[in-house]
């Protein structure tokens, strides 16, 4: 009797853990399959995260970057030329998109695109095109506000 | 008649309970000699579980480094299904290794299945960019080690989990608390709830309650040891409150169900101290203390002190393993920094040494004799 239940266990355990990683990638997965493509300005700071390696930390110049309490905010986007920027956070949700949907803790605006992944090499290369301004971010954004940033390409 | 080999410690324990049943009459010499000649020696079987828990170690901080180290060379979709492949292969191996055989080889199969399903969260994440700076991701392997670990039955892979547990509750907590002894209580009600869980345990999976119970006494240690220091900005939060009445919930309940209600009432009063600590703000400031802020650290150091000095008499008391070690190493390491807060303004150079040096022999001295004291009086 143990022995049948075990298997079953198990396999609900794999499942379950399958489950946490959906919801826990939900918020990227979602505008990558969903979303609409944008592109942005970006300016470059440069860790490294003990289990996912290399990064190059982004700053949007043309997103806002201060609020006046924390909580959740929304950007509007609008067209600047060939890229978009953000317009004033509100806290009501626009009722035209795109927008992004982003937290803040207090004084800072998090919408989940301040790191991009890259192997370390490639990371040194990238921060230095980035600081040069020779870059942009191309993000995915689904209807809910949430984004994605899917990678970064010349200006 | 197939004699099994088991760890020293393991046949002299059963080689003295053998011997308190024949003086009790339930066994004869001859029944004695026949249960003791199917058991033998064996040094090996330690030394197995060692190498197999190195490997299963490193196979594991290979897998998470291997993902970390972002192969561009293949597509992110192939280094996903890659490590997947990995997870589940080893999750099946496991239990075709314990369907077979007990023991150290499916639980360090179990160790490395934990580990590459932190690698399958940690390369989903990579290529999705979810940014970085953010506990979930810990905390989404926690949870499906923890969920892994109770469907398995394993200890190995719950020592993980509970490993990544604390480890996620810790970040969390510092990431949400406006202040450290916020924290503090956090860590200290952590304390409470896995005490009481380990308590639970012991009724129905005591292989597990050797795990819980160890991380209740290490999330207390380190709860005190934050709250030692004065918090100017300390509030007790709603989220707190919640917090302490789950464990409270929790603690009643273990009291029901099992017999050991000195250990919680011993956490709750642990609890109770780092609370009423973390709410006592002295006057004064930290260049110019006052009387009050002398007596509060005093205080703080009493309420450590006596903590470790619990967790030791009960880890000798009930041979707990692990946390006569933890309460002394604990108790060495806030000796240090109390030190350091204390002297280091009053002495500059080699005389902060000396000083520091002398309260160092002094605390190992006490740590000794107070563990030879603790084994004579509890023998």
């Amino acid at each position: 009797m143990r022995l049948r239940k075990r298997p079953v266990a198990v396999a609900a355990a794999v499942l379950v853990q399958a489950a946490l990683l959906a919801w826990a990638v939900l918020p990227q997965l979602s505008p990558r399959l969903t979303g609409r493509e944008y592109r942005l300005a970006v300016a470059p700071v440069d860790p490294i995260d003990p289990f996912r390696g290399a990064y190059v930390e982004l700053s949007y110049p043309g997103l806002p970057t201060g609020v006046p309490g924390p909580g959740r905010y929304y950007v509007p986007l609008v067209r600047d030329g060939a890229l978009w920027k953000g317009a004033e956070a509100v806290k009501e949700r626009p009722a035209r998109q795109p927008y992004l949907a982003c937290e803040s803790p207090g004084g800072g605006l998090d919408c989940g695109l301040g790191s991009f992944f890259v192997s370390e090499d490639r990371a040194r290369a990238l921060e230095q095109d980035v600081a040069a301004g020779r870059l942009t971010a191309v993000i995915r954004v689904d209807d809910r506000g949430r984004a994605a940033l899917v990678h970064l390409q010349p200006r | 008649m197939e004699t099994a080999q088991i760890p020293p410690r393991r046949l002299d324990w059963l080689r003295g309970e053998m011997a308190a049943w024949q003086a009790d009459g339930l066994i004869d010499g001859e029944t004695a000699a026949r249960i003791a000649g199917r058991y033998a020696y064996s040094r090996r079987l330690a030394l197995e579980r060692l190498v197999l828990f190195l490997g299963s170690a490193f196979v594991g901080v290979g897998l998470i480094w291997t993902v970390g180290a972002n192969y561009e060379q293949l597509s992110p979709l192939a280094r996903f299904a890659g490590i997947v492949v990995i997870w589940l292969a080893a999750v099946v191996g496991a239990e075709l290794l314990a369907s077979r055989v007990s023991g150290a080889l499916p639980a360090a199969v179990r160790v490395i299945a934990v580990a590459a399903g932190g690698g399958v969260v940690f390369q989903a994440a990579q290529s999705l960019q979810v940014p970085a700076g953010d506990s979930t991701l810990l905390g989404v392997w926690a949870g499906g080690a923890l969920a892994y670990a109770y469907a398995t039955r394993g200890r190995a892979p719950l020592l993980v989990a509970a490993g990544l547990g604390v480890g996620w509750y810790a970040w969390w907590a510092a990431e949400n608390a406006a202040s450290h002894g916020v924290v503090a209580c956090a860590m200290l009600v952590a304390a409470g709830f896995t005490t009481a869980l380990a308590l639970l345990h012991e009724r129905w999976t005591p292989a597990f309650a050797e795990v819980w119970r160890p991380v209740g006494v290490l999330l207390a240690l380190l709860g005190l040891y934050i709250a030692a220091f004065p918090d100017r900005d300390f509030r007790m939060t709603n989220a707190l409150w919640a917090g302490v009445a789950v464990t409270v919930v929790a603690a009643a309940v273990a009291v029901r169900l099992g017999s050991q209600s000195g250990q919680v009432a011993a956490m709750l009063g642990i609890l109770a101290a780092g609370v009423l600590l973390a709410l006592w703000q002295p006057t004064g400031s930290a260049t110019e203390p006052s009387g009050e802020a002398l007596v509060r650290a005093v205080a703080g150091i009493v309420c450590y002190v006596l903590a470790a000095a619990w967790f030791a008499v009960l880890g000798t008391s009930r041979e707990l393993p692990g946390l006569v070690p933890m309460a002394a190493g604990a108790l060495v390491v806030f000796v240090t920094t109390q030190s350091f807060a204390l002297f280091a303004p009053l002495f500059s150079g080699a005389a902060l040494f000396l000083v520091l040096g002398v309260v160092f022999l002094g605390t190992g001295v006490l740590v000794y004799r107070s563990r030879r004291l603790i084994t004579k009086v509890t023998a």
